[in-house]
């Protein structure tokens, strides 16, 4: 639609509009504010045979044009702005067509920058077009990568968030004709060691590093009964069995608040109803809310599955007023052996028998450093191989003579 | 209404006819029209004349016979041609 507002001034208006009228040109919008002219919005098909009409008895001035033509005329007269909406556009259509940003979730061991140098190599970094194949992405990461157990790839506009879960670790079983030492895996206070096969080289109360032989399975020949030679002592490996059971400390840091945030009502109260027909629900609280800090209550007065899922209940909203107190030291303990409990589930094993906690608690300003010191009995105990790979493999047998490994 | 009645009603196309409600006023089979200023609007229909009295009278399309007035309707006057 095109209009054109005009301003027509000249006498006898009336005629004028009389024979619009009769030539069926539409006219809208019209005032007469005096009998010397009036203001209309002209159709623009209308418009040269409203001129014919007009003649020379009355001067026309276009005030302003209306409709789309008038638009997309203007629109196209502004070039820059043109070029503006185009770039801006186009930098839309960039900024949604590219993955510009990923994000690893769910790595331990792994570093980001290694699942995302792997993930580049099956296809997805940021940069890459949005309609990457995402099944092709992850089959590629499963035979490339074996480090993860499962990956999850999820398009959100631009972002890619990844999800992964890591394999764990393979145990490394020594073979059961292979000599090998039990080492210890965890740094501790030797508390008992059982040692079936092999001879123990820690005695109770040592201290041992991650590492250290705790039961050998080399063995010295101490029978006098044939000469030895020139090859100085000759030992016997054994396949070392046992148990090790130390002293391990664990050491954590939390935090804590040192102020609670407590919710106190001020007694005003906006009571309200709430009917749920399906999935279809009416509830009053969720239009009027007054407060700036609310509490919404509820109790179920009915509520039906047959013949209609319908459910009718009473609630309140309520103002409270929020307000800092101080934590008292019991409530403190409290969190810090919850924190505890939490953490003692994490990061120890569950054969690990606990023989003492310590909590200290170091306050701040605002926060409350929370150490939690553990110490636990556990089994720390390892077979280990000493041979290396490709070593003299067939004549180093267990229970075999040999001389000593350098 | 008689079935005469309404056929002269509906296809008399000559006769001044005008429905109001409210601020706006529709005025059918408008031949020319005579006087139009903000407080009072004439229009001749064939055999009669509409006028209507009012304030901020405009009229807001012209077009096929029919002129729609918008504004205050105060008054309602039809004439008839005698003669």
């Amino acid at each position: 639609m095109h209009y054109k507002s005009i301003l027509a001034e000249g006498f006898e208006v009336h005629d004028l509009l009389s024979r619009c009228l009769k030539q069926n040109v539409t006219l809208k919008n019209i005032r007469v504010p005096d009998n010397c002219g009036f203001t209309a919005d002209v159709k623009g098909k209308d418009w040269q045979r409203f001129l014919q009409i007009t003649g020379n008895r009355y001067r026309v001035i276009v005030t302003k044009e209306k409709g789309f033509k008038p638009l997309i005329t203007h629109i196209l007269s502004r070039r820059m702005t043109l070029v503006g909406s185009l770039i801006f556009l186009t930098v839309v259509l960039l900024q949604t067509s590219f993955i510009s940003e990923i994000r690893v979730f769910g790595y331990e061991k792994l570093t980001e920058r290694e699942i995302l140098k792997q993930l580049q190599e099956a296809g997805l970094y940021v940069g890459c077009s949005r309609s990457v194949d995402i099944d092709r992405v992850e089959i590629k990461m499963y035979r490339d990568f074996e480090e993860i157990s499962w990956i999850g790839i999820e398009l959100k506009g631009g972002l890619a968030e990844v999800t992964i879960a890591e394999r764990p670790e393979p145990v490394v079983t020594v073979k059961n004709d292979e000599p090998c030492n039990v080492v210890a895996i965890k740094e501790g206070y030797i508390e008992k060691v059982i040692a079936r096969e092999g001879k123990m080289s820690v005695n109770k109360d040592d201290f041992v590093h991650v590492g250290d032989v705790v039961i050998s399975g080399i063995l010295e020949i101490e029978d006098k009964t044939y000469s030895r030679g020139k090859g100085g002592p000759l030992f016997r490996y054994v396949h070392a069995e046992g148990e090790v059971y130390a002293k391990t400390v664990y050491r954590f840091i939390c935090y804590q608040e040192s102020n609670a945030l407590e919710k106190k009502k001020t007694g005003k109260t906006v009571p309200g109803i709430r009917v749920s027909v399906g999935n279809s629900t009416f509830n009053t609280a969720a239009m009027i809310v007054p407060y700036e800090i609310s509490v919404y209550e509820e109790k179920k007065i009915l509520d039906l599955l047959w013949p209609l899922p319908v459910e009718f209940a009473v609630n309140r909203v309520s103002e409270l007023t929020l307000c800092r107190t101080k934590r008292n030291q019991e409530e403190i303990e409290k969190e810090a052996n919850r924190q505890a409990r939490d953490l003692i589930k994490r990061h120890l094993p569950e054969s690990a028998q606990i023989l003492n906690k310590g909590l200290k608690f170091l306050p701040g300003e605002n926060i409350i450093k929370v150490t939690i010191l553990i110490e636990a009995l556990e089994q720390i105990g390892q077979k280990k191989s000493f041979i290396s790979p490709g070593a003299c493999s067939e004549k180093i047998i267990a229970g075999y003579y040999c001389l000593a490994p350098e | 209404m008689f079935a005469m009645d309404e056929m002269i009603y509906d296809f008399g196309v000559n006769l001044p006819r005008i429905l109001a409600g409210g601020k706006t006023g529709i005025i059918d089979h408008v031949k020319k029209l005579l006087i139009v200023t903000e407080k009072n609007i004439v229009a001749g229909c064939g055999s009669g004349y509409i006028s209507l009295h009012g304030t901020n009278l405009s009229i807001k399309l012209l077009s096929e016979e029919r002129v729609i007035v918008n504004g205050e309707i105060d008054v309602i006057e039809i004439f008839h041609n005698k003669g």
